[in-house]
């Protein structure tokens, strides 16, 4: 089982789990159907990306745990609740957690509970959950993060315990810095094994280390559009869930991503429920 | 003579956080203090990568001031007077590209881009 997890902004929306369907307009998990703009706002958009994904690789659809949280934490609490006692018993196989607000106890105790399961899924963290896992010190707990830059500033600021508080994060972030944040973070245990940094050059990271470039195709308006980090997570989710290699899967997320782009000819305008929707075909260049 | 020497020396504010560093640019400049935001040179390079410069002759009413404020120094440095620092105005860490009908503002990761003509807000990305 993929497994992916997260907070959805829509305040009433209960705790709900099951197999999705990315189906363009909408997005079914479980009995529960998002539809509209929330079919592709930050968790979703990941879930999206992941189902578009499978279905492009003709593999079993993602099962997804979310829940409402406009920001109180009561979703975030509901749902570490329910995956402490119920992960052991969904068995996934890679288990991929993304946004969620912050949280100490109910975090570790997640971390620790998927740690010590007999299987252990390869476990991964973007957004809210990669934060958290840094703040917590548990980063070496997880198989994987997909940070952008101002995240892996984070990673990479020792000190830090809250995104907003880092050092040398005012400059861009450059192609060399990113080699050099990702090095440091490694060494001082703040990052997993395998890291996919999202920017103007997309970076895959093995142990500290750049194993890969991904730079082309390289779409100007896609810098504008918000999600693409998103959906990067939930290709590379899927892709390792296929059984690639995890940075081969890397690279082939990257490439997918910024294909995914290439086809939808965006405006900077364009929302990335526009780009979501050539995923597949996408998929269908980078995979054969 | 002496005032006017005194006046000559610079000092220099470093934060530890970039959150600091802006709220003190915007205190003091609120409280009419002349000040600059820099890049510390290599050798005073501690904290974050913005400090601010001012005159030596008004740290005594600057500290008093972010202190008022809760704005959290890391340390006042008094810098030589032939030192040259980098200016870092904040206006070149807000960049700008153009593009046919929309401008993307960036501030670090953070971009925000609207339709020429209308201003309407089309994206925001927080990502890279």
């Amino acid at each position: 089982m993929l497994l992916l997890v997260g907070t959805i902004p829509v305040e009433d929306m209960p705790l709900t789990h099951g197999q999705c369907k990315y189906e363009g307009d909408k997005l079914i998990i479980g009995g529960y159907t998002l539809e509209q703009e929330y079919v592709t706002i930050g968790t979703a958009a990941m879930i999206s990306a992941a189902s578009a994904t499978c279905q492009a690789l003709n593999i079993d659809e993602p099962y997804a745990l979310v829940m409402g949280d406009t920001g109180m934490g009561e979703g975030t609490k509901s749902i570490f609740e329910f995956l402490i006692n119920e992960v052991s018993n969904l068995k996934p196989k890679v288990l991929t957690i993304h946004y969620i607000l912050p949280s100490r106890d109910q975090f570790l105790k997640l971390v620790d509970t998927v740690d010590n399961l007999e299987d252990k899924p390869f476990f991964i963290a973007d957004a809210g959950a990669l934060l958290n896992a840094k703040a917590t010190g548990a980063s070496k707990k997880f198989d994987m993060f997909t940070p952008d830059p101002g995240e892996l500033s984070f990673l990479a600021d020792q000190d830090a315990a809250h995104p907003a508080y880092v050092q040398h994060f005012i400059f861009e972030v450059d192609n060399t810095d990113v080699a050099r944040l990702s090095k440091q973070a490694y060494d001082h245990g703040d990052t997993p094994r395998y890291m996919v940094v999202k920017a103007a050059v997309d970076h895959v990271i093995v142990d500290g280390e750049v194993v890969g470039v991904v730079k082309e195709p390289l779409i100007p308006a896609l810098e504008a559009i918000g999600g693409t980090g998103d959906t990067i997570t939930g290709i590379v989710s899927a892709l390792i869930f296929s059984g690639i290699e995890p940075s081969d899967a890397c690279l082939k997320a990257a490439q997918i991503n910024r294909f995914m782009g290439e086809l939808a000819n965006p405006t900077p305008a364009t929302g990335i429920a526009k780009l979501v929707e050539h995923i597949p075909e996408a998929v269908k260049k980078v995979v054969s | 003579m002496a005032e006017q020497a005194l006046e000559e020396e610079k000092a220099l504010i470093v934060f530890d956080y970039i959150y600091h560093a802006l709220r003190g640019k915007h205190v003091l400049e609120e409280a009419g203090l002349d000040i600059k935001e820099v890049a510390p040179p290599p050798e005073y390079r501690t904290g974050c990568d913005l400090a601010l410069e001012l005159s030596a002759i008004e740290v005594d009413n600057a500290e008093r001031i972010l202190d008022e404020k809760d704005v959290i120094i890391l340390d006042i440095l008094f810098m030589p007077k032939d030192t040259k620092l980098v200016p870092v105005y904040l206006k070149t860490l807000i960049k700008t590209t153009d593009f046919p009908d929309y401008k993307m503002v960036r501030c670090g990761n953070m971009k925000v881009t609207y339709q020429k003509g209308t201003g309407t807000i089309v994206n925001i990305s927080g990502g890279g």
